[in-house]
């Protein structure tokens, strides 16, 4: 089935209900969330591990401040290193160079390193309706969600929400694997499948983690080897990144790189760290004969002028914030229809796929900030995400989106005005008390007809006091008050505590 | 000179008022002299997350007028105070003058219990309950303004309480707003969590922080299990469970 944004409502009513899935996803981003924190340890105290972020956050700072230079100054250097560098500004243009690539260099056979922007731009299914190429996702997790043809769940654990027999059914419909439930059987066959296609491959694709501009070169980080293999084998090597996965140094790269593993699988470091500088030379054994980088922009450079927006461009897709979000860990993956769920995609969908299609992104969210308290990147999340909220409600016709109904806005002028208006509130209340009160029985009501109707799903709510806090002061708290701190016990507690108001500003 | 004025937010003001009344009452009873502007009404939070932020600069700026000649402010909503010291600015984005005059009100407005802990050095209120106590980490006192250490240390202080661990005691308890009204069902399932982590805990009563998360926790707790209790700090610090 083919996932949209737009369908995030009613995706997330069904995912929600798989109650087995909802425990275990929780379940997992508890021991990730341990691991990370485990390895951010690394670091030090929690004043360090901050220091750690900042200094991330400050790397992608240079990087978006100085992003057309370094581009420039990457390609200058990855081209003297052999390396052709070729760029697209959507999907449709960036599927289409690799097309031209597969025929250039008559590719029948394809294996893939995990990679999040071809996922984006949606490469897979359009080689293959078009070019009729065969096509092997060669991490694991991507390789069995590529099978069963649906999204990736969490972008470094893919096929995280599929139990041991759902994925052995999986592969032995689509690879004919004999079933079995033993993790280590299913991972030996996939491997020997694998191996099989890793030798017979023309042409390796995958992303980028990080490219330095100082050199010219490539990082990629893995735990399963398929990216060494992917990118050392195959006759031609096609690396795709999104125009911010660059920065200016190795230092800066591989402070980058530390915070991306440690968020990510709680690791060091992974297990294996390639660093490309381009193709084969005369005097080597491995690696391939033509390399090309296809840096894709995608509707970056549009967020890219806006000074507030640019900051969705942050990211260095670690997936921490995926693990730390509570909507993610009740809905998962699918609602959000894309590539990149949960908060990383919340606040960059919008700014590529439109405000409209995303709306749901945007608004379901409780603003808890657990996202951003953990971010090495330093995205600003909530800030990104309120933005979104106001530019839906004006209509910002950059983003696609169309202004909310007059009828909307009034409603909601009405009752913000009501609010800040002391006379108006007061009569609002008495209003809503009386129209609340008497549906109460024990002190609660338990359903309310109309907007607020959605409360009343799971929860009660108190009937309203028959006398606001405004009221209660004015008629009698104010004395108590005075009373209680004139009492000779309150002086004594005053005096013994010496309270000096220092205004400490934080 | 022990001068407090009461920042009280509106869902404390038209629905938890015991939550008013108990922070009025602790606080007097340690010596504070209360003001409470009787013009105050909304700091305009409602009105930024829903992203209508010209009516919330309306709002702010009629905050701002009201109490910024006042020595210190004091609130029992973690995410109202957090929208006058992180919002406010933000919002006055393009004016630096009314951006400076909210720098200025939000470095003197604080939390219950950064206040009573950070500004008047009180780590105990006398205060005594028996039983057992778990709190719940709201997200704005905890992330939004970084405030962790204060409420568990009064907390710990109570005479005859004992604070107990509780498992995700930092994840957000699926109010939100709006959130819990256009999502339900995601709401549901979050706070449902955070309710069974609650009862898992062992203890008592949860203690909460913020008038968002008692409103959700105890209507939750009031159809599911009605015989459990949520309260809000300043109710337990006020002996007034
Ligand atoms: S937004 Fe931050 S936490 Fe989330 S994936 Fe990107 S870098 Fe990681």
């Amino acid at each position: 089935m083919k996932l949209r944004p737009e369908d995030f409502q009613s995706v997330a009513r069904e995912e929600v209900a798989k109650t087995a899935q909802r425990d275990f996803v929780i379940m997992v981003a508890g021991v990730f969330n341990y691991l990370c924190d485990t390895a951010m340890g690394a670091y030090g105290d929690k004043e360090e591990q901050d220091k750690a972020r900042a200094l991330g956050a400050q790397i992608r700072e240079n990087t978006l401040h100085n992003l057309p230079q370094l581009l420039e100054e990457f390609e200058k250097n990855a081209t003297s290193n052999g390396i052709q560098v070729l760029w697209a500004a959507d999907a449709e243009e960036a599927c289409q160079l690799v097309k031209g690539l597969v025929e250039k260099h008559q590719v029948k056979t394809i294996t893939k390193g995990k990679s999040m922007i071809s996922e984006e731009i949606g490469l897979n299914h359009f080689l293959e309706q078009e070019t009729g190429v065969k096509i092997y996702e060669g991490d694991l997790g991507e390789f069995i969600v590529q099978q069963r043809g649906t999204l990736p769940f969490h972008i470094v654990g893919p096929a995280i929400n599929l139990t041991v027999q759902e994925i052995a059914s999986i592969l032995q419909e689509h690879i004919d694997m004999p079933y079995t439930e033993t993790a280590a059987e299913i991972v030996s066959y996939v491997r020997t499948f694998l191996r099989d296609k890793f030798e017979r491959a023309d042409m390796g694709i995958t992303g980028v983690n990080q490219a330095i501009a100082s050199t010219g070169s490539l990082i990629l980080v893995e735990n399963e080897g398929n990216i060494r293999w992917v990118t050392s084998a195959p006759r031609v090597h096609v690396a795709l990144m999104s125009i911010e996965k660059v920065c200016a140094s190795f230092a800066d790269a591989f402070h980058l790189l530390g915070l991306l593993t440690r968020n990510c699988t709680g690791q060091a470091i992974t297990s294996y760290v390639s660093i490309l500088n381009g193709p084969r030379r005369d005097d080597e054994e491995d690696g391939p004969e033509a390399m090309y980088v296809v840096i894709v922009d995608n509707g970056r450079s549009a967020a890219y002028q806006d000074p507030h927006l640019k900051e969705a461009l942050r990211c260095i897709r670690c997936g921490r914030c995926g693990i730390q979000c509570p909507i993610y860990g009740r809905v998962g993956a699918y609602p959000y229809g894309w590539c990149y769920p949960g908060p990383m995609g919340n606040v960059i969908a919008p700014l590529i796929m439109g405000l409209d299609r995303t709306r749901d992104l945007y608004e379901a969210c409780t603003l808890c900030g657990g996202c951003q308290s953990v971010c090495p990147g330093g995205t600003p999340h909530l800030d990104l995400i309120s933005r979104y909220r106001h530019m839906k409600v004006t209509g910002d016709e950059r983003f696609g989106g169309t202004r909310v109904s007059l009828k909307e806005r009034a409603a909601f002028e009405l009752m913000n005005r009501g609010m800040q208006n002391p006379a108006l509130y007061k009569s609002g209340l008495k209003i809503a008390r009386s129209y609340i009160n008497r549906r109460s029985q024990d002190g609660y009501i338990s359903s309310l007809p109309g907007p607020m109707s959605g409360w009343f799903t799971c929860r009660d709510f108190p009937q309203l006091p028959e006398k606001s806090f405004r009221e209660r002061w004015q008629e009698d708290l104010q004395r108590e008050a005075a009373q209680l701190a004139g009492s000779a016990a309150a002086q004594q507690e005053a005096a013994a505590h010496n309270y000096h108001l220092k205004h400490r500003p934080r | 000179m022990n001068k407090v004025s009461l920042f009280i937010p509106c869902a404390v003001d038209a629905v938890l008022v015991s939550v008013g009344e108990a922070t009025v009452r602790l606080l007097a009873r340690l010596g504070f002299d209360l003001i409470y502007h009787e013009e105050q009404t909304c700091c305009g939070q409602p009105a930024i997350t829903a992203g209508y932020l010209d009516l919330a600069r309306e709002a702010a700026r009629r905050f701002i007028e009201i109490f910024e000649e006042d020595e210190v402010v004091v609130s029992p909503s973690g995410s109202c105070v957090s929208t006058i010291r992180n919002e406010y600015p933000r919002l006055f984005a393009d004016e630096p003058e009314w951006q400076q005059r909210a720098r200025q009100l939000g470095q003197k407005v604080y939390e219950l219990s950064q206040f009573l802990v950070d500004v008047a050095g009180i780590e105990d209120v006398n205060a005594r309950f028996e039983g057992k106590l778990a709190y719940h980490k709201s997200c704005h006192v905890l992330r939004a303004l970084g405030i962790d250490r204060q409420p568990q240390m009064l907390l710990q202080n109570v005479k005859g309480a004992e604070l107990v661990p509780m498992n995700l005691a930092h994840e957000c308890c699926g109010f939100g707003g709006q959130f819990s009204v256009k999502y339900p069902y995601i709401s549901e399932a979050i706070v449902g969590d955070k309710v069974k982590n609650f009862l898992a805990s062992g203890a008592d009563v949860l203690v909460v922080s913020d008038p968002g998360c008692l409103l959700n926790i105890s209507g939750y707790l009031h159809r599911h299990h009605p015989e459990r209790k949520v309260r809000h700090l300043a109710e337990v610090l006020a002996g007034t469970i």
